[in-house]
C-alpha cells in the first residue's frame, strides 16, 4: 500500500505540475503564430479513419434503434440548429467537387435537387444563407428554390437522438477500485471512474459535426449480483482525503467471498453542433461501457493466521 | 430486432408524408416553416456578395494577404506586427495579440514564409448584421520556423505542419481588405490537410 501511495502521489504531482508547462493556445484556437510553435490543440493525424465506425453497441434508447437507421422520425418541433437558421436557404454553387472531405462523408454524386441548404455542411459544401428575405437578384426564392429536406442539419427542427450518433463515439470511461484487484468482505471497497467531458467529431445525419460528451451517471455492477449508481465517479481514498477503507459514495461492502467480475456503465449526456454552430443537445444518454475488472474477495485475517482453519478451526481469525 | 422492419417502413411512411407536407407549405409559401433565429440579424441588411464565388475569391486574396503580412512583419522585426494584428478581429485578434505578447516577451520571432491552400467555402451569412464568410483551410507552416533571441528554434518538433483550419472572416464590404480574420481554430474533425 505504501508504494502505491507513493506511486500515487508522484502522478498527482505529475499532474499538478502539467498547467506549467510550455503554453498552450486555448482549445480549438489556432493562430498563425500558434501553429507555427505547435501551441494548436486538436490536430487528428492526417491518417487514419476518425469517424465511420458502426459499432455503437451501447446505446441505450427506445426500441427499434439500430446503427445508422432510421432517423427521419417525428420531431418537428424543437429548436433551431444553427441560430442563425432564416427563410431563404439555398445554395451548394459546387454542389459536386466534394473531393477530401473531411470526415470521409460521402456525399451522392450528383444530389444537387435532394438538399442545397445544408446549413452547416462542412469542406466542400459551401452553403449560402442569408437572414435578408430579401433575394439576391437572379435567385429567386420560388417554390423551385430547393427546400430543406427535414432531419438534415438545415432543418430548423432537427432532433438528433443518441442512437443518430452512429458514427461518434464516446470515449470509454476507465473504472478503478481499491483495494485493486482484491478486497476484504465485510469492509467497504472503493470504486472510481475517471471519465470526463470531451469532445469527438466525426458525420452526424452526413455532416462533418462535433459531439460534446458529458458524464452524469455512474452504474456499477458489482458483480455479487448487486448494483449501485452515483451521480459521480468517486475518487480514491487518497484523492478524498480518507484513510483507507473508509466508506464513500461509491463504496460497496462485499457479503461473500469468491471472484468477481465488476462492470461499469457511464451515462453521458451529449450535444452537438455543425461547424462551429451553437451547441444543441441530443435526446437521450448515451451508455458506455468500461472494461470490467476481476477481483478476489476474501475475508480479512486469511492470510494473517499461522495455519489454515482448516487444519485449525479454533485458531485465531477462523 | 423483430419487428424492427415494421417500425422503420412505419417510420419512414410518416416521413414521405411529413416531407409532403414540407414541399406543400414551401410550394404556397407558407411562411411558418422556417422561423429567423434570434439571434438573427436586421431584416433590412443586405448581402455583401453577389456570389459565393465572389466570397471565396475576397477570402482567399484577404488570408493570402494576412499571411505575407505576417511573413514581411517578421522579416522587419516585432515591431512591424502591427500592421498584421489589424488585420484580424474579435477573438481571433485577441488570441493572437495574447501570443505574439508572449513571443515578444521571450525574444521569439518567426522566419520563413507561411502558405495556405485548399481554401473552401462553408458558408456565407449575416449573423447580427455582421457579413461572415466562413472557409476551411490548410494553413503549411513547414517553411517556417521560430526562434529564440539566441536563434534555437523553439517550435514544438511534433508539431504539425499542416494544420486543418476553420477560419471565419468578417467582411465590411466585397473588398478583400475589408475582410478581417474573426477566428481561426483548428478543424477538430477528421484532418483534411
Amino acid at each position: 500500500m505504501v508504494r502505491q501511495k507513493l506511486l500515487l502521489g508522484v502522478l498527482l504531482a505529475s499532474i499538478i505540475s502539467l498547467p506549467s508547462m510550455s503554453p498552450v493556445a486555448a482549445a480549438g484556437a489556432c493562430s498563425v503564430s500558434d501553429g507555427q510553435t505547435g501551441a494548436c490543440q486538436g490536430v487528428e493525424a492526417a491518417v487514419g479513419d476518425s469517424g465511420v465506425d458502426v459499432s455503437a453497441g451501447w446505446e441505450v434508447t427506445t426500441p427499434g434503434s439500430e446503427a445508422g437507421g432510421d432517423r427521419g422520425d417525428g420531431g418537428f418541433g424543437g429548436g433551431q440548429p444553427n441560430g442563425n437558421a432564416s427563410g431563404n436557404s439555398y445554395g451548394n454553387s459546387d454542389g459536386g467537387g466534394g473531393d477530401g472531405l473531411p470526415e470521409g462523408v460521402s456525399f451522392v454524386p450528383g444530389e444537387d435537387g435532394r438538399d442545397s441548404g445544408d446549413a452547416a455542411s462542412g469542406p466542400g459544401q459551401p452553403t449560402r444563407r442569408f437572414d435578408d428575405p430579401v433575394p439576391v437578384p437572379g435567385v429567386p426564392a420560388d417554390p423551385a428554390a430547393p427546400a430543406c429536406v427535414p432531419q438534415t442539419p438545415c432543418d430548423p427542427a432537427l432532433v438528433v437522438r443518441v442512437r443518430d450518433l452512429v458514427s461518434i463515439e464516446a470515449d470509454q470511461p476507465v473504472q478503478g477500485m481499491e483495494p485493486n484487484g482484491w478486497l476484504v468482505v465485510g469492509i467497504p471497497t472503493n470504486f472510481y471512474a475517471s471519465a470526463a467531458v470531451h469532445l469527438s467529431s466525426g458525420p452526424l445525419l452526413g455532416s462533418p459535426a462535433e459531439v460534446r460528451f458529458t458524464p452524469v451517471g455512474y452504474t456499477w455492477d458489482y458483480g455479487d449480483g448487486t448494483s449501485g449508481s452515483s451521480a459521480a465517479g468517486g475518487a480514491s481514498w487518497a484523492a478524498q482525503g480518507l484513510p483507507e477503507f473508509s466508506e464513500t459514495t461509491t463504496s460497496h461492502v462485499y457479503e461473500s467471498t469468491g471472484t468477481l467480475t465488476i462492470g461499469l456503465s457511464v451515462a453521458y449526456a451529449a450535444e452537438y453542433r455543425f461547424a462551429g454552430g451553437v451547441w444543441r443537445s441530443v435526446d437521450g444518454l448515451l451508455e458506455v461501457p468500461a472494461s470490467p475488472m476481476t477481483a478476489i474477495a476474501d475475508r480479512a485475517g486469511t492470510v494473517l493466521v499461522a495455519e489454515a482453519c482448516s487444519a485449525n478451526p479454533g485458531g485465531p481469525g477462523c | 430486432m423483430g419487428n424492427d422492419g415494421g417500425w422503420r417502413h412505419g417510420a419512414r411512411r410518416m416521413m414521405a408524408v411529413a416531407c409532403a407536407g414540407v414541399l406543400l407549405l414551401s410550394l404556397t409559401g407558407c411562411a411558418s416553416t422556417p422561423k429567423p433565429a434570434p439571434t438573427s440579424s436586421s431584416p433590412t441588411a443586405a448581402p455583401i456578395f453577389a456570389s459565393d464565388e465572389e466570397a471565396l475569391a475576397a477570402a482567399t486574396e484577404a488570408y493570402a494577404n494576412y499571411l505575407r503580412v505576417y511573413d514581411s512583419g517578421w522579416a522587419n522585426g516585432p515591431s512591424h506586427m502591427a500592421t498584421y494584428l489589424a488585420l484580424s478581429t474579435g477573438e481571433a485578434h485577441e488570441n493572437e495579440v495574447a501570443s505574439l505578447a508572449k513571443w515578444e516577451a521571450d525574444g521569439w520571432y518567426a522566419t520563413g514564409t507561411t502558405t495556405f491552400d485548399s481554401m473552401r467555402l462553408q458558408s456565407v451569412e449575416l449573423e447580427k448584421g455582421v457579413q461572415k464568410v466562413r472557409t476551411y483551410l490548410c494553413l503549411d507552416i513547414s517553411q517556417g520556423d521560430v526562434l529564440d533571441s539566441n536563434g534555437n528554434s523553439v517550435a514544438r518538433p511534433d508539431r504539425p505542419l499542416r494544420l486543418p483550419l476553420e477560419v471565419d472572416f468578417d467582411a465590411k464590404s466585397p473588398e478583400p481588405t475589408d475582410l478581417r480574420i474573426s477566428r481561426s481554430d483548428v478543424w477538430s474533425g477528421k484532418n483534411f490537410c
